[in-house]
């Protein structure tokens, strides 16, 4: 089951990428997460080169997240007015992330700021995420739809604009910087940035969970369609065998996934996310200081 | 197929010519398998030392070597060398003179730009062998007949990520340490396949190639949610 990548200029057994994709598709669907964060790691962990793992990743988020906008969108849950500014800042802070990914892959840095991203990301949000499900297994919170934010700073920002299906009224600067913020995230990190986003439109937006999820995947859609149009033109790094085999592999899991969620209560499961979060981190850092197996590589420039 | 090859090969050494050499075929289909792509035939009347190489076409590349910064190892880039992507020697016996002309001639065909204050040439040959687009293989010239071993045979398996292109091969005839004849031919590598056909789609219509994936990623997204929701 030996395949060859032809991007990725690399050979593969295609039964490890495919449960590869089917593992983080069986965890996107039991944790409802894009899964994004993981895939890319466990693709640099099987050999991928990093600047064709993140390319090829945002590929297949954009694949994956496609069934899921459309689906939000027939019932409604996509607040278009907001959307649309935070594709304004996506599509730049996108761009902004390609240019600067090709600047640094030309200057050889590449990986190492991949690298760097992960770790500070994944240690983040595995504390994070770990510290809040610890808390709320012993408090035992009820969770409510709508979580209103405090008037705080960003409040006071000017140019505010009513959005009358999420009913607020905020600076349109707020979704334009969370969208370009995600996009420079989606460009360098080939992540689809709905684990920033979402707790950004709630807590920050004051909108509500159902809407900012669906307002989100329809952000992350056109962001990642923006960045794989730009990996493929300017660092022909996307690989569209491999994004074919994890969509497969990540389409069926998170069906599997899916099934599953109920049976564990949501703290368990965040608790269980936050650990393998962890794993990840640490896998990355370690791989980061120990001594390389593979110190040289060549890069073909021009064939005469 | 031997014998057909040798009643070509027959009427060229009655012609008392000492040395004479053929391919199997002129386009090398390159695919990912064990098997050997390429055949050399010959014959040979002289007992002298004879070296067939196989040069690939030009290339400009750069070498990146991994460094430690602030305790993190990142790659650095540290050459930029123009060479033919493949070096191939394939010897009749094992010489030390040989061995040195094939290693010179390796080190004489690199290009560096720039100053070599690394020993950069020899780590990217050392990076070339493991990829198998150097190679030197001595006591490789194979006897077709038991009884015959004027007519010789060279397996040749060139690896899949040989570049496209035309390749040169040719027989060079070493007498007394010195190189005394020199015969060339020409043969195409070509890489069929879906694998080679997005690679050039890839780096020749980038942009075209942009919006396939993208076409491909929301076609297979939304599909399989129509099926699993069905």
């Amino acid at each position: 089951m030996i395949h060859y990548l032809p991007i990725a200029e690399l050979e593969v057994n295609i039964f490890i990428i495919l449960s590869s994709g089917f593992v983080v598709g069986f965890m996107s669907g039991l944790f409802g997460v894009g899964g994004g964060f993981l895939m890319t790691p466990i693709l640099i962990f099987l050999g991928i080169p990093p600047a064709t793992a993140v390319a090829t990743e945002a590929n297949q988020i954009l694949g994956s997240s496609s069934s899921g906008a459309v689906a939000h969108g027939s019932k409604g849950n996509i607040d278009y007015e907001i959307g649309l500014f935070l594709l304004i800042g996506g599509i730049f802070g996108s761009t902004l992330g390609v240019i600067f990914f090709k600047f640094m892959r030309d200057a050889g840095n590449l990986d190492l700021i991949i690298s760097i991203l992960y770790i500070l990301f994944l240690a983040t949000i595995g504390t994070l995420m770990f510290a809040e499900s610890a808390l709320s297994m012993y408090r035992k919170e009820v969770s409510t739809t709508r979580i209103r934010s405090k008037r705080n700073i960003f409040h006071k920002l000017p140019l505010r604009f009513r959005f009358r299906k999420s009913k607020i009224y905020i600076s349109i600067l707020l979704p334009i910087s969370i969208g370009c913020f995600v996009g420079i995230l989606s460009a360098l990190m080939g992540v689809g940035g709905g684990f920033v986003m979402v707790p950004a439109m709630i807590y920050l937006l004051g909108m509500n969970t159902v809407s900012a999820v669906g307002t989100s995947l329809f952000q992350i859609v056109f962001v990642t369609m923006n960045v794989t149009i730009l990996q493929a033109t300017f660092n022909q790094a996307v690989d569209l065998v491999l994004a074919v085999y994890l969509l497969i592999g990540g389409v069926i899991g998170a069906q599997f996934g899916s099934r599953y969620t109920s049976r564990l209560k949501g703290e368990q499961l965040r608790v269980l996310l936050a650990i393998i979060v962890m794993i990840v981190c640490f896998k990355m850092s370690f791989d980061l200081v120990s001594e390389p197996v593979i110190n040289s590589r060549i890069i073909i420039q021009e064939i005469n | 197929m031997f014998f057909i090859l040798i009643l070509i090969f027959l009427p060229l050494s009655l012609n008392s010519q000492p040395l004479s050499f053929d391919l199997s075929s002129y386009e090398v289909t390159l695919k990912n398998n064990k098997k050997n792509n390429l055949t050399i035939f010959g014959y040979n009347k002289t007992k002298d030392l004879l070296v067939l190489k196989i040069v690939g076409p030009n290339q400009k590349v750069i070498l990146q070597k991994k460094t430690k910064f602030l305790n993190m190892w990142t790659w650095k880039k540290s050459g930029e060398f123009s060479y033919p992507s493949l070096f191939h020697y394939y010897t009749n016996f094992k010489s030390d003179d040989i061995d040195f002309r094939v290693k010179k001639d390796l080190v004489d065909n690199i290009k560096l730009v720039g100053k070599d204050d690394d020993n950069l040439k020899k780590d990217l040959i050392e990076k070339k062998m493991t990829l198998g687009l150097f190679y030197v293989k001595n006591n490789s010239f194979k006897s077709i007949e038991k009884n015959n071993q004027d007519f010789f045979k060279i397996p040749i398996k060139l690896p899949y990520n040989s570049l496209a292109g035309k390749y040169e091969i040719s027989m060079e005839v070493f007498k007394e340490k010195k190189l005394v004849s020199k015969k060339s031919k020409f043969f195409f590598v070509e890489k069929p396949g879906l694998n080679s056909f997005i690679y050039k789609f890839a780096h020749n219509f980038s942009f075209l190639y942009g919006l396939v994936s993208v076409i491909v990623a929301i076609a297979l997204g939304v599909g399989a949610g129509f099926i699993f929701r069905k």
